[in-house]
C-alpha cells in the first residue's frame, strides 16, 4: 500500500486549512534588488532627517513604541512591537555590556511589567536601533541580570530570526549544536537533572527550555569536566535521542542543522541557504556523483538531501565549493567547506554594515 | 465571487464558471501540480485537466468546500500525471514515499487490515493530535509536496529543524498507526 495515497485520502478540512500557506520568500532577480536598494537608500536619505525632526519634536520620546508579549512556537517568548514589526529576543538571550557601534536609542518602552503576560519589560526601558539595519534592536534592560545591573539585550525581528530550541542549566543557556543525536553516551555523563517546563516564569531555573522540540521530563545529563556542553535525552519510541546542547559561545553556525549534505574524502560540504542557482558557472567540471545518501560519514560521495547519482560539479581552482543540481531546490545549490563558510559569513557582515 | 456562486454556476452549467474557478484558486491549483510535476508545461496541461475534470463532476457533485475538491482533484490528476511520466529521475513524490513508508512496518498486513480511505481517516484522527505548526509541516510536505525550503519559509524553521520534525512526526504517525493496529 502506499501511504502517500492514503495521505491524499485526508478530510477537506486539513487540505483547506493549509491551502493559503505560502513561502515567505522568493527569489529576487539581481536587478530587483539593485532597484529595491536604490529605492531605500532614496527613502533612506529623505526619510532620515524628517523621522529625526519628528523624534525631537517629542522631547526624544517615539510614539508607536509598544511592549507587548506573544505566543510562538507554543512557547512564551518576550518580544517587543515596534512601529508594526515585532522583535523577539535571541534564542541565546545574548546580552551586552556595549552598545555596538551606530546604534542609537531611538525611543522608549510603553507598558509595565504588571500588565505584560510574561512579566518581564519594565516601561521606560530605551530601545537603541541602527540607522540602516532594521532587524535588529536593543533594549537596555536590567531584566534577569541580577545583580549585574543593566546590560544591552538583543532582538531581532520575525521576519530574521532563526528559531530553534535552547535549554538552561547551571544558570547559563545551553542551544542544540545540531539535531543529530547519540543513542549512547560517553561514559563521563551523568543524569543531572530534567526539562521541567516551557513556561517563561521558569525561564531561571534550571530544565527550563524553550521551543517544542523537548518535553518535559527529558532527562538532561552532564559531566562535570565539560562545562560547556550537555546532552538532552528526548527519547522517541523509547530509544533514547541524546542530544549535544552547547553554551551560546561554543556553539558553531556551520555544524548546525543536519550535518551530513555531501561528503567527499572525509570533508564535509555544507550547503549555503542563499545559494540556488538556475545555472552552473562555466568554469566547473563534474567531478563525480552522488552514490549514497545515508546519513553517516563515507568515504566517497555521501547525501542526505541529494538523490543517488545527482552530479556534482566543482570550479578546479576552487576547491572550498561544489555545486549539485537538486531537484528539491530546483536548481544547482552551492555547497562550502568549513573554511569558506567562514570567510563568507564574514564578507557577508561586511555587506550588511554597508 | 464566493464559492456557493461558483458551484450555482457550475450547476448552471455557464462557462464563465470555469474563469471564476481559474481566477479564484488556478494559482493554487498550479503550484499544486508543479510541486508535485516539477514541469511548468505538465502542470499547466493539469491545470486545464483540473478544470474540466470539475466541470463533468459538479453537478451532480455539491462539494461542500470547493476549495478542498479542486485542490484535490488537482493532486490526483498530478500524481495521476506524475506515474504517467515515469521518469527514471526521482521527484518529489518518490522523495515523500520514501519518508513516509517507514511508517508503516509491513505493508501486507496493512493492506489486509485497510483500505486507504480508512488509513486516511486514521491520519486525519493523528492530524489532530499535532499542534498547528506540525500539522501544517505534515499536510504541506506530504499532500502539497512543498519542498523543504519552502516549508522552512513558510513555518520560519530552519531546514534542518524542519527535516527534524517531519522525521519525529513520522515517528509519532508510526507509533499512533501501530496503537491502532496497524502493525506487524
Amino acid at each position: 500500500m502506499n501511504l502517500m495515497n492514503a495521505v491524499g485520502k485526508i478530510s477537506d478540512e486539513h487540505i483547506a486549512e493549509f491551502a493559503h500557506v505560502t513561502p515567505k520568500k522568493f527569489y529576487v532577480a539581481p536587478w530587483m534588488k539593485i532597484t529595491a536598494a536604490a529605492a531605500c537608500l532614496a527613502v533612506i536619505v529623505t526619510g532620515v532627517p524628517l523621522v529625526k525632526k519628528a523624534i525631537s519634536a517629542a522631547n526624544g520620546v517615539v510614539t508607536g513604541i509598544n511592549c507587548s508579549a506573544s505566543v510562538l512556537d507554543g512557547s512564551g517568548m518576550p518580544c517587543v512591537a515596534m512601529n508594526g514589526i515585532t522583535y523577539m529576543v535571541d534564542e541565546d538571550w545574548r546580552m551586552l555590556d556595549k552598545l555596538p557601534e551606530g546604534f542609537e536609542a531611538v525611543g522608549k518602552l510603553s507598558g509595565s511589567s504588571e500588565n505584560d503576560v510574561y512579566q518581564w519589560c519594565e516601561g521606560g526601558e530605551i530601545v537603541y536601533r541602527h540607522p540602516k539595519i532594521k532587524s535588529e534592536i536593543y533594549v537596555y534592560t536590567d531584566f534577569l541580570n541580577g545583580d549585574d545591573g543593566y546590560r544591552f539585550l538583543h532582538f531581532t525581528d520575525d521576519e530574521n530570526y532563526n528559531y530553534t530550541s535552547w535549554v538552561v542549566f547551571n544558570g547559563k543557556v545551553y542551544i542544540p549544536q545540531s539535531w543529530d543525536y547519540i543513542e549512547q553516551l560517553p561514559s563521563e555523563y551523568r543524569n543531572s537533572g530534567e526539562v521541567i517546563g516551557f513556561d517563561l516564569k521558569d525561564f531561571a531555573k534550571d530544565g527550563f527550555v524553550m521551543g517544542n522540540d523537548f518535553s518535559i521530563g527529558d532527562s538532561i545529563y552532564c559531566d562535570p569536566n565539560s562545562p560547556n556542553k550537555l546532552y538532552v535525552d528526548h527519547p522517541i519510541q523509547n530509544k533514547a535521542t541524546h542530544i549535544l546542547c552547547v553554551e551560546a559561545k561554543e556553539f558553531d553556525p556551520f555544524y548546525a542543522g543536519v550535518h551530513y549534505e555531501v561528503f567527499i574524502n572525509n570533508k564535509l560540504y555544507k550547503r549555503d541557504a542563499e545559494n540556488v542557482l538556475d545555472q552552473l558557472p562555466e568554469s566547473c567540471v563534474m567531478i563525480g556523483k552522488v552514490i549514497t545518501n545515508r546519513e553517516e560519514s563515507v568515504n566517497g560521495y555521501g547525501s542526505v538531501l541529494l538523490n543517488i547519482g545527482d552530479e556534482i560539479y566543482q570550479d578546479p581552482k576552487i576547491s572550498g565549493a561544489l555545486y549539485v543540481f537538486s531537484e528539491s531546490y530546483d536548481g544547482f545549490i552551492r555547497l562550502v567547506d568549513e573554511e569558506t563558510y567562514k570567510l563568507e559569513g564574514a564578507d557577508k557582515n561586511l555587506i550588511y554594515w554597508f | 465571487m464566493n464559492d456557493i456562486r461558483i458551484i450555482e454556476l457550475f450547476f448552471e452549467r455557464s462557462e464563465s464558471a470555469i474563469s471564476e474557478l481559474s481566477a479564484k484558486y488556478g494559482g493554487m491549483v498550479f503550484i499544486i501540480a508543479e510541486n508535485v510535476l516539477h514541469n511548468r508545461q505538465d502542470a499547466e496541461e493539469c491545470v486545464n485537466d483540473t478544470y474540466l475534470d470539475v466541470w463533468n463532476t459538479i453537478p451532480p457533485e455539491k462539494p461542500k468546500s470547493l476549495l478542498s475538491f479542486v485542490c484535490r482533484i488537482a493532486r490526483n490528476i498530478s500524481v495521476d500525471r506524475y506515474r504517467y511520466n515515469n521518469s527514471k529521475k526521482r521527484g518529489v513524490y518518490d522523495l515523500c514515499y520514501d519518508e513516509l513508508k517507514e511508517c508503516i512496518p509491513s505493508s501486507e498486513t496493512v493492506e489486509s487490515l485497510y483500505e486507504e480511505k480508512e488509513l486516511g481517516e486514521l491520519i486525519d484522527v493523528f492530524l489532530d493530535t499535532l499542534d498547528k505548526k506540525n500539522r501544517l509541516l505534515f499536510v504541506r510536505r506530504y499532500w502539497y509536496m512543498d519542498s523543504f525550503r519552502d516549508l522552512a519559509s513558510e513555518t520560519n524553521l530552519s531546514e534542518g529543524a524542519v527535516r527534524t520534525r517531519l522525521s519525529r512526526i513520522r515517528d509519532k504517525l508510526k507509533e499512533f498507526l501501530e496503537s491502532r493496529g496497524v502493525s506487524v
